[in-house]
């Protein structure tokens, strides 16, 4: 047979006689993308991998989800202009064009730390994130990002799926939906949550399918003690039990769905046995940061108080992503970006634990080879207000949704790039804004799918990750 | 909304002008009440009006600098260093203190500060939600034979609009477990499906519909229903160590036996909502159960995560947030009011202002007062002002039989104790440990979680942008306007010393003209039968929340839940006994095509079973169900890797209503198969499909061990392959094999065999069946209901 001709009958077939280790070699072999073309209906009921619409530069994600609003001015975008204004009201005419819906006031607020120019290319990065700054040539800065809303869930909810309201598929889920995933033996859209289960706002509804089949919602993986609980029996049988038993399972649910047409959550649960199977072999081996090199594990921070716990999954990301998994999440500890109070003291705590990780996941994807192929993306829901929340003593900043700033690596973005302004004192973007869905068109189109062809059809209406909203790539980082 | 605006506007115009008592008294209740306020009055002086603190001289008007209030704050004599941070405050910022400073310069000044009646948008107010909902005309429809009661007529109109009609009527055994499953989340028994095979009457049906509502297991699937809603938990949340709440138990079980008893849906809202002001509880020996109870149903509104029982996390903001979220259940899983948006700003799309939410709150003010604050826990370094939110409220009996337990050891400890004094050595060290033993035997009396009014209560300032440090208006107890723009009127109560502010908002909601609370109440039975609401935003009637799909059936289905004296069980009858329910859940080709997500109910939705079912069904499948219900809950373990599991308790393993629930650490079978965390509370679940549920069913040491000790069991009731088989798919499915799955298994168990026999273990045939059994518990056939 050749790997690249199996359909999916066959593939089932395949499995259904117990032939996984045949199934999983042909699956293995496959190139990163299959010979079938990505079509609306009826909707695949598996993560095998699919052509994209165009030549991808792109083959996999790995997004770091900064939810919670990182404070652009103090990172990203500076603004020497908060020194002058520093304890004045925030110029209305600054405040006055808030895209969020209401203008915020309060008093002007500089920041505490210094910028500098770094790389070749010169940008402007600040002294929290040393690391990072080393990393600039590779990164592509947006920094006229704004969302609709200033409360964290609504917030999340577009930054995640487009819209302010749950219910709706996410980026993570549209990308696999679209590509499948090169991986039959992972998740194709892994999730790395905080291991102490500080789970962000919105929770597992960062990564529901919403009306894409629950297939493509991401999988939720812990990067200490036991990765994934019951990746192996907690009991002892011979393995010839274990295959009878797992054949008359799919025998039984065969017969089952045989007699219940149309109902496509049966097939997805055909295909989740199976996937269990395959990742009983791969998964455990995926997530052994163990077997890294120590110079490795120095890099990404493991082992130090600091930088451990998200280091030790930027870690697992980049082991995944090599794996073929297609979209990896992963979230920092609660909501450590939410600087609401004390941000002299919060705000470099944030950066601490994740600026040298982030900045070695760059760093390991290039020099080995990695970098080309996978797009990292870098940035939160908001970012936040240039002005003080609470007395200047113990401030913070309040959320700004109406100008912040992320960024890109990788996957064809080009590096050492910034896009985009804002105003004079960081409020709000004000050139070459770049909202939610062009974020995502981008994202999409660096993986070589259009924006407008990757639909899914509810109820009779074309349901798109943008929506119905104008949408433009940002071309101008590619 | 120019309304609010202009509201503000009117307000600022006096406001701004020179300080009132409406810019002095808000930077009091943050800063000082604490020591100087309704439960202490440090140096006998009280801030919270201008005449209290005329009369303990605080203040002298006209002179700052001679004020004694102004001079220990700028002396720094208060607050005190030591209290700041046991006490959830801050010190006074230099901006408040000038507000107040000009405030008594001005010479003290009181206005009477007067609210307009708010205007709400005409438009807004025709919204088909805030209209009371009217029996409509049952409509006609071709399919009259398919109609049993007038549910099916409005289902199937709108279905022979389409060209379609009702799927095929569901075989006796699906309908069976269908039924069985959603009204007490336990499978039938074998006896249960003989029986009703051998019912060939017109009203089998009906019969057995009854016999599940009588059964007490009804009350606790209904409940768990009404506890996802209410948010219950054993545990605090919100903090990392996630403090276990030990009596939070006694209001679920308060939800259960409310449900076994059909208790009426208005009087269940009003004891959950205002039970408190229902009886007297004052006089210790005249409590009864029904003192009793009404009490405990107050801890309804006591569900939400509340990190409040340490310092450093019960601030007044911290303590809003815990009113915001009690707020949002309520208004939310009753009403079906997305209140919650109206904190910050006035409500986007609905015509709920800023204004509306905190005269909502002041409702609440004498039970939840972020300035008087009751913690949830005793903890360590605890203001002295504050008390805990649990009354001892016991029956007298109860109360002497404790008083009288502990009088013994008292007794007992005395000579003990004398003998302490003087003794010393060895056995000085013996001695106390036999004191702190008998100590130990000591009983306390049941604690209720409740919420009570305390009479009185801090004034409601709006916060502007929800920040209480920015107080708006003051506003008084009041309905949002939409509902009602007349004066906010207490209810009588029982007892003295109660505001019955809540009680009156309680007989409002559950008024038999309200226009929200009798549709959301039976959408959400609806939803839990047909798997998505007639409303699929369970929680949001508002404008944007999704249409109902049939508005004349959910008016319908709301009027006559009303008339029927609110029966909940009367709901279930209606809609278990339709032929709407009896439906098959076959997808065919055209209903695919014309109704994809079945919003029409061209089929019964076929569904997996949900966590709670799941783990229910396992165990009572298995033999090992210990039916006692109530009481407090069994423990959970955690184990290596953030494996939790149940510990049986006395008895075996319960439902998992009366596993602990904790917000952290839950039940890891529970939690795979989607129970969700409350935070704060679940309106809806979703039901994933992923990876980690195979792996933990085949994969999971105790599930397998009971498909073992099933095994066992089956074989002392059936001899043979086949008919063991056969046995198995009755008991774990709840119907016989069709001839492709007996063959199928009978093979696949004789290859288990013969697997066995060549890995030389001994007992093939038992092994051989419960691998079969575990076959089927992981099969699709078990898991879906059709």
């Amino acid at each position: 047979m050749n790997p690249n001709t199996i359909n999916r009958r066959q593939f089932f077939d395949s499995v259904q006689n117990g032939l996984y280790g045949a199934a999983l070699a042909s699956l293995l072999s496959r190139d990163l993308y299959g010979a079938e073309p990505h079509h609306k209906a009826p909707l695949p009921m598996d993560t095998r991998p699919r052509q994209p619409h165009f030549a991808p530069r792109a083959k996999a994600v790995i997004q770091f989800c900064m939810q919670g609003g990182p404070s652009q001015v103090d990172l990203f975008d500076p603004k020497p202009a908060l020194e002058k204004f520093h304890g004045a009201d925030a110029p209305e005419e600054f405040t006055k064009v808030a895209p969020a819906g209401r203008s915020m006031k309060g008093k002007v607020m500089r920041s505490h730390w210094k910028f500098a120019r770094h790389g070749q290319s010169g940008a402007w990065v600040s002294e929290l994130l040393p690391h990072t700054a080393k990393m600039i040539d590779e990164i592509a800065i947006i920094r006229s990002m704004y969302n609709v809303h200033e409360n964290h869930e609504p917030a999340c909810y577009k930054w995640q799926s487009g819209e302010i309201f749950p219910g709706h598929p996410t980026l993570g889920a549209w990308v696999t939906y679209g590509l499948g995933s090169v991986s039959q033996n992972l998740p194709a859209y892994v999730v790395l949550a905080d291991p102490q289960n500080r789970l962000p706002v919105n929770n597992v509804e960062n990564w529901m399918s919403g009306y894409l089949p629950p297939l493509y919602q991401g999988t939720q993986i812990k990067s200490e003690g036991t990765p994934m609980l019951h990746i192996k029996p907690d009991y002892q049988e011979p393995a010839g039990i274990t295959a009878a038993k797992r054949n008359l399972i799919n025998a039984l649910d065969r017969l089952h769905k045989s007699s219940r047409p149309n109902q496509p959550v049966l097939d997805s649960r055909i295909a989740n046995y199976q996937m269990a199977a395959r990742m009983q072999v791969e998964a455990s081996e995926a997530l052994d940061v163990s077997s890294e090199t120590e110079a490795t594990r120095e890099l990404y921070g493991i082992g130090a108080k600091d930088t451990d716990n998200f280091g030790k999954r930027c870690l697992m990301a980049r082991r995944l992503v090599e794996r073929g998994v297609r979209f990896v999440q992963i979230y920092p500890r609660g909501q450590m970006w939410d600087n609401h109070s004390n941000i002299k003291t919060s705000l470099p705590a944030a950066c601490r634990q994740s600026d040298k990780p982030c900045a070695a996941l760059l760093r390991d994807l290039r020099q080995r080879g990695l970098l080309d192929d996978v797009l990292v993306l870098w940035g939160g829901e908001f970012g936040r207000l240039p002005m003080a929340q609470g007395d200047y003593a113990k401030a913070g900043r309040d959320h700004g949704p109406s100008g912040f700033t992320s960024w890109m690596a990788g996957g064809g973005v080009k590096g050492g790039v910034v896009h985009g302004e804002t105003d004079e004192i960081g409020y709000g973007a004000v050139r070459d804004r770049v909202s939610i869905q062009d974020w995502h068109a981008t994202i999409l189109h660096q993986l070589g799918m259009n924006h407008e062809k990757l639909t899914v059809d509810r109820n009779g209406l074309e349901e798109r990750l943008t929506h119905t909203y104008p949408t433009r790539v940002v071309k101008e980082i590619l | 909304m120019g309304v609010r605006a202009f509201i503000y506007f009117l307000l600022s115009a006096v406001v701004l002008a020179e300080p009132t008592q409406h810019d002095a008294i808000p930077v009091l209740l943050r800063r000082c009440v604490m020591c100087h306020g309704q439960t202490l009055q440090d140096g006998g002086v009280d801030l919270r009006t201008k005449s209290s603190m005329l009369a303990s001289k605080a203040i002298v008007p006209g002179k700052p600098e001679a004020s004694p209030m102004i001079e220990r704050i700028l002396s720094r004599a208060c607050p005190p260093d030591k209290n700041i941070s046991m006490a959830g405050i801050e010190r006074m910022g230099d901006r408040e203190l000038q507000t107040l400073q000009d405030w008594i310069a001005a010479g003290a000044p009181e206005v009477e500060q007067v609210l307009k009646p708010q205007q709400v948008d005409p438009e807004a107010r025709e919204h088909w939600a805030f209209q009371p909902p009217k029996r409509g005309e049952t409509p006609r429809v071709k399919a009259a034979n398919r109609v049993v009661n007038p549910v099916d007529a409005f289902l199937l109109a709108r279905l022979e609009a389409k060209g379609l009609s009702y799927s095929t009527e569901a075989d006796k055994l699906t309908l069976l477990r269908r039924v069985t499953f959603d009204l007490t989340g336990l499978p039938p028994t074998s006896a249960e499906m003989a029986a009703f095979l051998k019912d060939e009457s017109p009203t089998a049906l009906e019969k057995v519909v009854d016999r599940l509502l009588a059964s007490p297991a009804y009350g606790v699937r209904w409940g768990r229903h009404w506890l996802d809603m209410a948010g219950y938990s054993d545990s605090e949340g919100k903090r990392n160590a996630d403090m276990v709440r030990g009596h939070a138990w006694r209001y679920r079980d308060y939800v259960i036996n409310a449900f076994n008893a059909d208790k009426p849906y208005d009087r269940f809202l009003i004891e959950q909502i205002a039970g408190d002001e229902l009886v007297d509880y004052t006089d210790a020996e005249a409590v009864d159960e029904t003192v009793i109870e009404k009490l405990v149903a107050t801890g309804f509104l006591r569900m939400a995560p509340d990190g409040t029982s340490a310092n450093p996390v019960n601030r007044v903001e911290d303590r809003l947030q815990v009113i915001d979220d009690e707020l949002q259940i309520l208004a939310g899983g009753v009403m079906g009011l997305t209140l919650k948006c109206a904190k910050c700003h006035d409500h986007k799309y609905d015509p709920i202002s800023q204004r509306d939410y905190y005269s909502f709150a002041a409702i609440f003010k004498a039970a939840y007062d972020e300035y008087n604050w009751l913690t949830p826990q005793a903890f360590r370094n605890q203001w002295a002002g504050s008390s805990r939110r649990h009354l001892a409220v016991a029956l007298p009996a109860e109360r002497k039989a404790v008083e009288d337990h502990n009088a013994k050891i008292d007794a007992e400890l005395k000579p003990m104790e004398e003998q302490f004094k003087t003794i010393k050595g060895k056995e000085r060290g013996e001695l106390k440990k036999k004191i702190d033993a008998l100590k130990a035997k000591k009983k306390s009396l049941p604690l209720i979680r409740a919420l009570w009014d305390r009479g009185e209560s801090s004034p409601t300032y709006v916060s502007l942008r929800g920040n209480p440090g920015s107080p708006g208006p003051l506003v008084n107890a009041a309905l949002p306007a939409v509902f009602s723009e007349k004066p906010f009127k207490p209810a009588a109560v029982v007892g003295a010393n109660k505001t019955g502010n809540r009680l009156a908002l309680a007989q409002w909601i559950a008024s038999p003209q309200h226009p929200l609370t009798a549709r959301v109440w039976v959408n959400r039975v609806w939803k839990h039968h047909f798997g998505r609401g007639i409303v699929s935003s369970l929680d949001n009637f508002g404008k944007i929340g999704t249409p109902p799909t049939h508005p004349a059936l959910l008016d319908w289905l709301a009027r006559e839940l009303v008339e029927n004296r609110w029966s909940t069980k009367h709901l279930h009858r209606l809609i278990c006994t339709s032929a709407a329910y009896r439906q098959s859940s076959l997808k065919t080709e055209t209903a695919a095509r014309l109704d994809p997500e079945n919003y029409l109910l061209s089929r019964m939705p076929m569904r997996r079973l949900d966590a709670e079912e799941l783990h229910d069904g396992l165990i009572a499948i298995t033999g090992r169900l210990n039916p006692r219900q109530g009481g407090k809950p069994d423990k959970v373990q955690v184990r290596e890797g953030g494996y939790v599991t149940g510990e049986p308790g006395e008895g075996g393993w319960r439902r998992s209503v009366y596993i602990q629930q904790r917000r952290k650490h839950m039940m890891t079978l529970l939690e795979t198969f989607d129970l969700p965390a409350m935070n704060p509370n679940c309106v809806t679940r979703i039901n994933s499909t992923v990876v980690q549920q195979p792996l933990f069913l085949l994969h999971d040491k105790v599930v397998h061990n009971l498909t073992r000790k099933l095994a066992t069991d089956l074989q002392k009731e059936a001899q043979g392959i086949e008919p063991v088989v056969k046995l198995a798919f009755e008991r774990i499915v709840n119907r016989p094999p069709t001839a492709a799955e007996l063959k199928q298994t009978v093979a696949a168990m004789k290859n288990l065999e013969a697997e066995y026999t060549k890995a030389g273990k001994d007992g093939q045939r038992n092994k051989a069946l419960a691998e079969v059994c575990h076959a089927l518990f992981n099969s699709a056939a078990f898991l879906y209901i059709d």
